[in-house]
């Protein structure tokens, strides 16, 4: 649920289709600069109320993922 | 509240420095600058000062205003840094000018004229002063590694000016400062001393790109709706928002977030690139010259950088 959410929120960012973000696709892949991962940060915080910090070093979706269960 | 704007003028470099120029400098590319920051080209200072910027922004001001240099009762200019640690910019741009009122420096970065507009206003209110020179003037150019491929393609240089006058055209403003050194920072360098141990900082600008972006869109958003607030407008009277012209996706959350059309955010990226707290005056100077501005028009500004600082305003030209 929580993959699908934001493979929704980066697919919007992006501009590009939600069911091709799979766990283990890279930042890189969907070639995701620095000021889009804080875009989707900002609107992952916005959907789920929480704070996220030390999304510095995240390099996959799948990463990202568990960063935000781990704080829900 | 108690200035109107009677006067605007802004003065740049004579050099334009494409993408193109920028990409035989550093590993870079036409396409990667524009799509990443918005940016086409930058006016570059070769032989311009700060000095010379700003006086030339402020004459003009003072033209449009119909005034003359001995009429003014202050002088503010904001920069992050100018030709000399002393005598201020202020100063120099007043010999300049012909002003005989005093004259001072304020550095808030690229809020700098945000800031600058609330302390003319703290002037013009108590009586102290009944006209304000307020100049935005930086060589932003002249702070950056030129080696840094990250860095150097996003500045310009250039002065923004206007005069403010005892009026009611400012309706609401707000500032906010975090002191943070990490984010973003450019060092100043001292002289040498036989007991100086503190650390030597580097010259160059330097910046958590991500981080500053969320900070930037975050205190934009809040400081905006705030000044609407307090001014008790709302989306639709705003003819235009002014953003500090820092990177063409923050004006993008800004205007989803806010829902303004795309012609209610002023955008000049393109070809100004970064100038920093000249940023907004440039923008103001040359919209009322097209005449995208006219009087009777609500903006708000909204500005953001080091500091970090932020600031925000309603005025009603």
């Amino acid at each position: 649920m929580t993959l699908e959410k934001i493979a929704k929120i980066i697919a919007e960012t992006r501009d590009m289709d939600a069911t091709d973000i799979k766990r283990e696709t890279s930042f890189e892949e969907m070639e995701l600069d620095s000021l889009d991962v804080v875009e989707v940060i900002m609107a992952i915080e916005e959907e789920f109320n929480i704070t996220i910090e030390g999304a510095d070093d995240l390099k996959s979706v799948g990463e990202l993922v568990d960063l935000v269960e781990s704080l829900k | 509240m108690a200035f109107q704007i009677v006067g605007t003028g802004r003065a740049v470099p004579e050099y334009i420095l494409t993408n193109e120029e920028v990409s035989k400098l550093v590993d870079t590319t036409d396409e990667w600058i524009k799509t990443r920051t918005g940016i086409n080209s930058r006016f570059v200072s070769t032989h311009e000062t700060i000095t010379d910027l700003a006086a030339a922004a402020g004459k003009k001001a003072l033209e449009k205003a119909g005034l003359d240099a001995t009429d003014l009762d202050l002088i503010i200019c904001s920069t992050v840094m100018a030709e000399h640690a002393s005598p201020s910019l202020s100063c120099l741009v007043q010999k300049e000018l012909g002003a005989k009122c005093p004259a001072f420096d304020i550095n808030a970065a690229c809020s700098g004229f945000v800031y600058g507009l609330d302390i003319a206003d703290a002037y013009i209110s108590m009586g102290k002063a009944n006209t304000v020179l307020m100049v935005g003037a930086e060589v932003m150019t002249r702070h950056v590694d030129w080696t840094d491929r990250a860095s150097c393609v996003l500045f310009g240089d250039g002065a923004g000016a206007v005069v403010l006058q005892k009026g009611d055209g400012l309706k609401a403003i707000h500032l906010t400062a975090k002191g943070d050194d990490k984010l973003l920072s450019i060092g100043n360098t001292f002289c040498k001393s036989p007991f100086g141990r503190q650390p030597v900082l580097d010259p160059h600008f330097k910046m958590n790109g991500g981080e500053v972006f969320k900070f930037a869109v975050g205190a934009g958003l809040k400081d905006v709706k705030t000044v609407m607030s307090k001014a008790g407008i709302t989306s639709d009277d705003i003819k235009m928002v002014i953003p500090h012209q820092a990177n063409l996706r923050i004006f993008q959350v800004i205007k989803d977030k806010l829902g303004l059309s795309e012609d209610q955010v002023a955008s000049g990226i393109d070809h100004y690139g970064n100038t920093s707290s000249a940023s907004i005056p440039l923008m103001l100077d040359e919209l009322i010259e097209q005449g995208r501005l006219v009087p009777g028009d609500i903006i708000v500004m909204t500005a953001f950088g080091g500091g970090l600082t932020s600031g925000a305003c309603v005025i009603k030209l």
